[in-house]
This record gives C-alpha cells, structure tokens and sequence, in this order.
C-alpha cells in the first residue's frame, strides 16, 4: 500500500524530541521505511519563527525533492505582514502550493479565524478548493471551536490535525453536520476507532497522516493497516482521499 | 526481517515474540467513547488481530470512583481467560484497613499479578502516606506496581519508593508522562535495580524508544499499550520498528514483565 501523507513538517524547533533529527533527510528516510511515497510539509521556521522565511525555506527543499509538495503556512492579511489575497493566490499558484496550514492560537501566531480577520482569504481558498491544514491544538483542543469554525466557511475544505483519541462524541456529530470537515488520522488512535469512523461515515473523510517529525509514522502507518476495515478503504485513508482532494484545487 | 516494517504495513499480527502487554485497561470511560465499551472479549479479539499473547489489566471504575466494581471485573476478566489475561489489583486512597482487605481478597485468587495505582485521577501524590499499606504489600510480596505518572515528581517519588520498598519492583508509566519528565525517568529507572518503565504513551515521540533502551537497557522497558484508552497498534508498531535488536525486542515485549511476575 502506498502512503501519501497530509500532515508532515521538517526544520529546527525549539525543544527537540531527543534521539531523532529535525531536517529533511529524517523525513525522507522516514518516508523511505514506511513506504510513504509523497508527503505534504510545512517548514518549521514557518510555525516556531516566520511564515515568510518558513515558506521560503520550504521551497527551497521542495525544488529538490520532489516527493514533498509544499505546504504554506498563512497569516491573516490585515496586519500587512503578507502579500495581498491577489498576490498571495498567484504566488501560491507560481510556487505549486496546492495546500496551507495556519497557526492562529494565541500561543502561535496569535491572529482570529472570524469573519472579520481571515473571511476573504479563507472564501478565496474555498473557491478555489485549496484545503486548509489546521490542528485542534489552535482551537485549545476544543472540538466545539473546529466545528464552529468549519460550519463557518462551508466552501473552505478543513482537514484537522490532531484528532485524538477523545474526540469521537463530538467528532461524530461535526462530520454529520459538516460536508467540508475531514480529519487526519496520525493522532486518531481511539480504540478501534478508525473501524468504527469508517462503519459509521464511510472511509471518505478520513485522510492520513503521519505526524513526522513529531510522531513516529510506525505508529501513524500502523493505525491504518492494522484497522478492521476493507483494503478498498485503507487505500481511501492511505491515499486516495487527500489526492481526491488535491486534484480539485484550480489556483 | 530485521525491523518487523514489512509486517506493519501487512497489517500481519506479531508471531515472532511472545507478546505480554504490562498496561491495560478494561470497561467504558466518563471522559470519551470506549468502543465496544472496552470489553474483555473485544479485548482478546483486538489482541489476536494485532498479536499480543497476554494482557494485565486495571478497569476503569477503579481509577475511577468504585475499587471494589473495578477489581470484580478484572476478577471476571482474568477468570474466564486465564491463559491471556492477568490484572492489577487497582487500589484507592481509602484508609490503611481497607486497602490491606482489598489487597488480601483479590491477591487470594488466581490472575492477579501486581498493584495499580493511579494517583493523579484520585487527587494523591505517588508519595502519599495514604498508599503506604499497598507498597508495604508490594514489598512484602515481591510484586510489582505499577504507578501512573504525569510529571517529574511523579518520578521523583518512585525512586523514593524503590530506596523503602526494595523487594518491591516500581512501574513507571508513560515513562513519566509528560514531555519534560522523559529525562528524569530513564534517569530513576537506571538509577534503582527495581524500577522500570512502560511504553504506554497517548503520543509517539519519533525515536524515543530506541533512547530510551539506550539510556536504561531494554532489561528495564516494558511494553505497554493502554488498551483500550487507545488502540494497540499505535504503541506495538513503534516497538517494533525502533531498531532494536532481536533480544532487545523479547526483553521489551513480554520477557521482562514475564520475570517480574514470576513467569518467567
């Protein structure tokens, strides 16, 4: 089976996890073991120091290395610390973005997800189909603030990261009312959990992740080929749902 | 095979080792949904799908507000599979008397293999004189407890513990947990001959298995999954994927916890 990862990051952090590298060639060795043949990354610099050094850094590698497609990393516009939403939209498209990511929790980037801060620029993605990577840890952990959130930008394709193994009473009722809510699985370790996701809402709104360079991908992998489910359905997680996905984006 | 990959990504179950699971649960949750409520019987089939051979339990209601209700489940538990389930005896800050009651009435029947406590979930500190009848126990019996732990005091504590209670054997779950109390585990684990740690994390730090061997030797990890507060593969896959070698992984997999309780 093949593995195409949604949720990967490489570079310097601030407390590194001891025994493991940080840089690209860890994750590509990791790729190399697990059989993850493509990975969505962000750049490390962009979360822990600057979104524009970060990005520029990611691409940088990707020009190299052309098993990780490049994930940006965005501010809200209204600060003037980014380029304008035309601007940014032509750069994401130049650069072969097809996804990003955004930090806004206080302890991060400290920026809002209301209407008033990001609306245009999450409409314009969601025109666009371009899917945003976003943890639960930027809404505190709180599920009720990812649905509101994803309820909020119903044409934004929102995949979380970070769902773990506490979430399903509330996860459940935001994927039956939510069309655009997708959740990545490298922190989905319920017991039997991805089995019962798939028996109640299909293999669909699942995507994997690993969670590198953080989480180690035997453990993301093992979530997906150890479940109870079909192996039509693991290829869905494995793959082909975030390649689904991807393949609607028209930057 | 030299690193079991081929087989996670099969899906295949573990055949290569005698897979002993230190740290597990049994029953529903308040805090999240337990599928199939965590029964023993979901339990045994998850164990036979991923290949884990025995399980030690502790139930839920008895980390959570009822002992005794806890206790009689896993007795039930370990009763109707003797050859794949053992337990904890899972005790509560409840007074001196009731913990020496509890302790001789479950340890009097078969499939009871060591001491749980969890001192966070009851309020207590590890240290707590209220816990000093089942260490006492413990000591007096050569039975491992093992302790739930979340800081660097929790740590801190146990290696108090092992200096009183040398006859005991200590279990330091999550290898102390939180993120910063990693250092200081493989530090008290390495430093006293009869304190391990467990591999239960609800996070997967990338590596950490490989450092933690390195730091105490794999004589002193064992495997523990949490199961079912989280799936078993999660925990089994990065076991076996750590590089270790093929020694190493039957010490960490079943063979240190089998000669903590006798077994082997």
């Amino acid at each position: 089976m093949k593995f195409f990862d949604a949720n990967a990051a490489f570079g310097p952090v601030r407390i590194p996890a001891p025994g493991i590298g940080t840089g690209v060639r860890t994750l590509l060795e990791q790729m190399d073991r697990f059989g993850i043949e493509t990975a969505l990354a962000y750049h490390s610099l962009s979360r822990e120091y600057d979104p524009d050094t970060g990005n520029d850094a990611l691409l940088e590698v990707c020009a190299q290395n052309r098993r990780i497609l490049p994930v940006f990393t965005l501010l809200a516009p209204a600060s003037g610390e980014t380029a304008k939403l035309d601007m940014l939209l032509s750069r994401l498209s130049r650069s072969g973005v097809r996804a990003v990511t955004m930090f806004p929790a206080s302890g991060y980037h400290n920026f809002s997800l209301r209407r008033w801060s990001v609306g245009p620029l999450l409409d314009a993605l969601g025109e666009t189909h371009v899917p945003l990577l976003i943890g639960l840890d930027q809404f505190g952990g709180n599920l009720e603030a990812l649905g509101d959130f994803a309820l909020s930008y119903p044409t934004l394709t929102v995949i979380a990261t970070g769902i773990n193994f506490r979430s399903d009473r509330m996860l459940y009722p935001l994927m039956e009312h939510t069309e655009n809510l997708y959740a990545e699985t490298s922190a989905y370790k319920p017991y039997r959990g991805i089995a019962e996701f798939c028996a109640r809402f299909g293999a669909e709104r699942l995507v994997f992740g690993s969670g590198m360079l953080s989480t180690d991908p035997a453990s993301s992998v093992a979530l997906i080929t150890y479940a109870e489910i079909s192996d039509a359905d693991k290829e869905k997680i494995a793959h082909e749902n975030l390649e689904r996905l991807l393949s609607k984006v028209t930057l | 095979m030299t690193d079991y990959i081929e087989a996670i990504l099969a899906g295949w179950p573990v055949r290569e080792f005698q897979v002993v699971d230190a740290h597990d649960h049994l029953g529903p949750w308040s805090n999240f949904k337990v599928s199939q409520k965590g029964s023993i019987d979901s339990l045994i089939r998850r164990c036979d799908q991923v290949g884990i051979n025995r399980i030690t339990l502790t139930a839920h209601a008895s980390i959570g507000p009822d002992m005794r209700l806890g206790n009689e489940l896993v007795l039930d538990a370990v009763t109707r599979f003797p050859q794949r389930a053992s337990g904890y005896v899972t005790i509560k800050p409840c007074g001196g008397e009731a913990i020496f009651e509890e302790l001789t009435h479950f340890f009097a029947k078969p499939g009871f293999a060591g001491i749980k406590l969890h001192p966070e979930l009851h309020g207590r500190q590890v240290a707590d004189p209220v816990y000093e009848p089942a260490y006492a126990y413990a000591d007096a019996h050569r039975l491992p407890v093992l302790i739930h732990t979340w800081s660097v005091r929790n740590v801190l504590d146990i290696g108090g513990l092992a200096v009183r209670y040398p006859n005991a054997s200590f279990i330091v779950a999550h290898l102390g947990g939180a993120p910063n109390a990693l250092d200081t585990a493989l530090q008290t684990i390495a430093r006293h001959d009869n304190v391990y740690g467990d591999t239960a994390l609800s996070a997967a730090p990338m590596g950490n298995i490989r450092y933690a061997v390195t730091k105490i030797s794999a004589e002193k990890l064992l495997f523990g999954t949490d199961m079912p507060f989280y799936d078993p593969s999660f925990t089994l896959a990065r076991v076996l994927a750590a590089g270790l070698s093929h020694r190493e992984l039957a010490c960490v997999l079943g063979g240190n916890f089998n000669r903590l309780c006798g077994r082997g």
